[in-house]
């Protein structure tokens, strides 16, 4: 199927926080209660439609165990999205994000865009985490943020689609230099070479990101 | 029909007898399991018509409940029964012989599971890493099984908790008996193994750490041949990662990639010891790196070749997508990505093994292949082999294999370098080519260097400049007093040292332009205005046309050297170098010579009149690489226009002024003059701004000019390219200041 866009996400997060269960339900629109470890990487897609435009996610779904933590790193390099999950019923998941964070920091490229997700909203009763610490967090670090549920897909689908809105509001704004693959970002085959950006929102003509 | 009746009469049984123990549950799954195999033997009933699964399923769910309600660090009954009756001896034969038929991947799946699920460490336990070792060399067995994904599964889980905790990878390590039967049969897949029984555990953990010096050369197996250190030891998972590596599902070949990522990290050095002497690891990962490189586009534009980008895992390409860019993009991809991958467990890698990839990959893939295509005389060939090295050096970040890299291109010499000097061959044809008759290989060669200038190895730029400025030859040691300096400063008392960089910034300054009139690292303010102002002189005001297309002065230049210099600041930081110049004895030499790389740059330099418009912006952005260096013997001589030189030396400066005398020789011969650059100027800006997006080469594109053919301006003058090349040196000149501030600017806030 024809895309004008391909964005590659990553999602990161320690074990056990849900990681695989949101790809799941994102794409499979099902929920699975017993999941296995993720063992290395998965790998998930789903097309999505902004703005009228037909955009395909590749979602690479990480390992959260220590032991993958250096090979995970080198995921981050081609991501244009990553949503970072932890647990709203952990409190210890809540505090690793710093290091998660750091880490995607680090061997990101400086654009990529992170969702910070507390999921499993659903777990009301055990709630460890206040939704506003979740809030505040995510406004320190410049992340959007969103709680989630992957049992019950509350706000599943929007946390996806929000982050590739953001992706793509940044194309528009020419922050992502869409010619450079590195980005995490490609032209879908109908769009080839055509040189002209997306015209829609205004942005194109200027050229904030040139010289 | 059959299972649907059992389950029915199995919930019966829980129904009525719900005091039944854990145990006394577990042994009746297991009792049924067995019992199968008694009932239906020669019966070829595939697995998912019977209970097998089933029963297995149940028995880890079991085993979990008891961990969860047993007391930390003890062993349940289940676990007990498990371990006492061999169970995993047992499922491991029934999987092996896969029958009924899909008992494999059940086997694998019950492995998988009992592994990840189970917190306690069951896996140090003899008869659990006998049975998963026995396993694991099951794997990998048959390229494309249909028990591929079970396989990659259970042997990721295994590696993950080997990573975890490190010890265990000794389990999994076998050692032949000393007499070389002993050692044959150990490496055949179903021998008896040498560690049988309870109590080996600890043996067998013992025996390799003794073993990396018992350096044995009488090897047999096809598995030692890789190191003359072989000691027939065998790495079971490594060699089955490495077969499923090969997978044509690109999951499970990512996957068998992250496994072997964690297997060489480990940071026991029996394993490391192990997987460089007795596993085709380095010569495997080589030896695919070769091939993906063979299969590489024979015609390619440089534009896409720059453009394509892979990452190592994310990179998924088909042969449609193939079709709608360039011919061979998917091969491009898939050679950029493996060494995209060798390079990233490189970085990751325990040390040994990463030295030992990288040599690899040096030996057998740079020095036989790379070389020769490099120094082929075909211009076409040499090009292209020369456009792939420098897109593999800038992929290459891990220590250790851009440092085989670096030597492979400039050899290991650290000393000044002599004139005439021809080796190492590679390094003096490229440096050669950069003034080849044809544009295409010297523009090619000089990209290459200037990636080499971008590259974090202190060795490149040794090797390349500063190991012929350490000894500071070029600098003419009689004290002159400089004309102008502040005179007030020169009554300040000049009893320091050159080289005393305790005192108080202000003094420092102070001292140093008295004791080196010539403009010093520690110049005034006054003085960085004046090196600024000697560049920006140096084309008379007729002939700067960039005032006439609303350019403004080198300010432009500013926010740019300075972020690039911050960059490279954070680079060199850990090489140390001295803050002034300094003079090294070992680099001393009797006459100044500035070494090749620089002479060619010095060289092209003078010619920038007669060279194209390309090959100059690719020059100035070689020097400007030179320049924005922090280092202050390099800075002096490239810009430090009063800096008073030996006899015979030649400084950039010097060059610059020949060029500007000539340049004024033909403003004479040519009353139009500026209003002809004025043109050449607009024109250039104006295709600049057309293709100011999709022009692939933006990233390369220096002073918003475009690189692309455009046509004959001026019909009156011979050659445009003249022009173009005024221009050029009028932007050089306005670069070159803004470093230079830049630098000076960085000096004077440095923290003292």
């Amino acid at each position: 199927m024809s895309y004008a866009y391909l964005f590659k996400y990553i999602i990161i997060g320690d074990t056990g926080v849900g990681k695989s269960c949101l790809l799941l339900q994102f794409t499979d629109k099902r929920f699975q209660p017993v999941h296995d470890l993720t063992i290395g990487v998965e790998f998930g897609a789903r097309m999505i439609t902004i703005d009228g435009k037909q955009i395909k996610l590749q979602i690479w779904d990480t390992a959260g165990q220590e032991s993958f933590r250096s090979i995970t790193r080198s995921y981050y390099r081609g991501a244009a999205g990553a949503l970072l999950v932890y647990d709203i019923t952990r409190r210890d998941t809540f505090n690793h994000l710093t290091t998660w964070l750091e880490d995607a920091r680090q061997h990101s490229n400086s654009n990529m865009v992170i969702m910070l997700i507390g999921n499993k909203s659903d777990l009301e009763a055990r709630r460890d985490v206040k939704k506003e610490e979740g809030e505040a967090f995510a406004r320190e670090h410049g992340l959007i943020f969103m709680e989630t549920s992957a049992k019950t897909a509350a706000n599943v689908e929007e946390a996806f689609i929000n982050t590739a809105k953001e992706i793509y509001q940044k194309i528009q704004d020419g922050v992502f230099d869409i010619n450079n693959e590195a980005n995490g970002i490609k032209i879908g085959p109908q769009h080839s070479p055509s040189p002209s950006l997306p015209s829609s929102s205004g942005g194109g003509a200027q050229g904030s990101g040139c010289c | 029909m059959f299972s649907k009746f059992s389950n029915i009469l199995h919930n019966a049984v829980e129904a009525l007898a719900p005091q039944l123990s854990l145990k006394e549950e577990f042994v009746h799954h297991w009792k049924s399991v067995t019992a199968f195999f008694m009932d239906n033997k020669g019966q070829k009933l595939p697995i998912d018509q019977t209970q097998i699964p089933e029963h297995l399923e149940q028995m880890v769910v079991l085993l979990k409940e008891e961990e969860l309600n047993a007391e930390l660090d003890s062993t349940g009954p289940c676990m007990e029964y498990l371990l006492q009756h061999k169970l995993l001896d047992t499922l491991y034969s029934l999987g092996r012989t896969d029958h009924p038929p899909g008992m494999k991947q059940i086997v694998l799946q019950f492995f998988t599971k009992l592994l990840s699920r189970l917190k306690q460490p069951i896996l140090a336990h003899v008869s659990v890493h006998r049975a998963v070792n026995r396993l694991v060399k099951a794997c990998g067995e048959v390229q494309a099984a249909p028990t591929e994904s079970e396989e990659i599964q259970f042997l990721c889980t295994v590696c993950s908790l080997i990573k975890s905790t490190p010890y265990l990878v000794n389990f999994f390590i076998e050692v032949p008996k000393l007499n070389s039967d002993a050692r044959i049969t150990s490496l055949t897949k179903d021998a008896p193994r040498p560690e049988t029984g309870a109590g080996h555990m600890t043996q067998s953990a013992d025996i390799p750490a003794n073993s990396p010096d018992t350096c044995t050369t009488h090897s047999t197996s096809p598995n030692t041949a890789n190191g003359p250190c072989s000691t027939g030891r065998n790495f079971s998972p490594m060699n089955s990662l490495l077969s499923l590596s090969h997978s044509a599902d690109s999951r499970v070949a990512v996957k068998a990639c992250e496994g072997l990522m964690l297997c060489s990290s480990l940071p026991e050095e029996t394993a490391a010891l192990c997987i460089i002497h007795d596993t085709r690891f380095c010569t495997e990962m080589t030896q695919r790196l070769i091939e993906a490189y063979l299969k590489l586009p024979a015609f390619i534009s440089p534009a896409d070749l720059e453009n394509a980008e892979a990452k190592w895992g994310l990179d998924v390409i088909t042969e449609s997508e193939d079709h709608k860019t360039f011919l061979g993009k998917r091969h491009l991809v898939s050679f950029l990505s493996w060494l995209d991958y060798c390079d990233q467990l490189i970085s990751i890698a325990n040390p040994m093994v990463a030295k030992s990839l990288a040599k690899s990959i040096r030996e057998l893939f740079l020095n036989v292949i790379m070389e020769p295509s490099v120094l082929q005389a075909s211009e076409a060939g040499a090009t292209l082999a020369t456009a792939y090295l420098n897109r593999c050096l800038r992929t290459v970040c891990s220590p250790e294999l851009l440092s085989e890299f670096c030597f492979f291109i400039l050899g290991h010499e650290r000393l000044p370098e002599q004139i005439g000097e021809t080796t190492p061959e590679i390094r003096h044809r490229l440096i050669e080519r950069c003034n080849h008759l044809s544009e295409e290989l010297s523009l090619v060669t000089l990209k290459l260097f200037d990636t080499l200038l971008q590259k974090d190895d202190e060795h490149i730029m040794h090797n390349l400049v500063l190991r012929n400025l350490l000894g500071r030859n070029y600098y003419k040691v009689t004290p002159v007093v400089s004309e102008e300096v502040n005179s007030a400063q020169d009554k300040e008392d000049n009893s320091k040292t050159p080289n005393d960089t305790s005192q108080g910034k202000e003094d420092n300054i102070k001292q140093d332009s008295k004791e080196k009139p010539s403009l010093n690292r520690s110049s005034s303010r006054t003085e960085v205005h004046k090196i600024v102002n000697c560049f920006l002189a140096l084309l008379p005001e007729q002939l700067k046309s960039s005032y006439q297309t609303a350019d403004s002065g080198y300010d432009m230049y500013l926010r740019d050297a300075h972020k690039q210099f911050r960059h490279i600041c954070e680079m060199t930081d850990p090489w140390s170098w001295p803050k002034e110049p300094v003079v090294i004895k070992r680099f001393v030499v009797d006459d100044f010579y500035e070494g090749a790389f620089l002479r060619m740059l010095l060289d092209k330099m003078s010619h920038l009149l007669e060279q194209s418009y390309p090959v100059n912006l690719q020059l100035t952005s070689v020097v400007a690489r030179l320049a924005l260096l922090p280092h202050p013997n390099l800075t002096e001589y490239l810009l430090d226009p009063f800096l008073p030189v030996t006899d015979g030396t030649r400084t950039l400066f010097a060059v610059f002024q020949k060029l500007s005398s000539e340049i004024r020789n033909k403003l004479h011969a040519q009353s139009d003059l500026s209003q002809q650059l004025v043109n050449v100027r607009r024109q250039l800006m104006g295709t600049s701004t057309n293709l100011h997006r999709k022009n692939p080469y933006r990233k390369t594109t220096r002073y918003q000019i475009s690189l692309r053919p455009r046509p004959k301006f001026c019909q009156g003058y011979e050659d445009q390219n003249q022009l173009e090349a005024i221009i050029v040196m009028e932007e050089f000149c306005k670069e070159l200041s803004a470093i230079a501030f830049v630098k000076h600017h960085s000096e004077v806030n440095r923290p003292s």
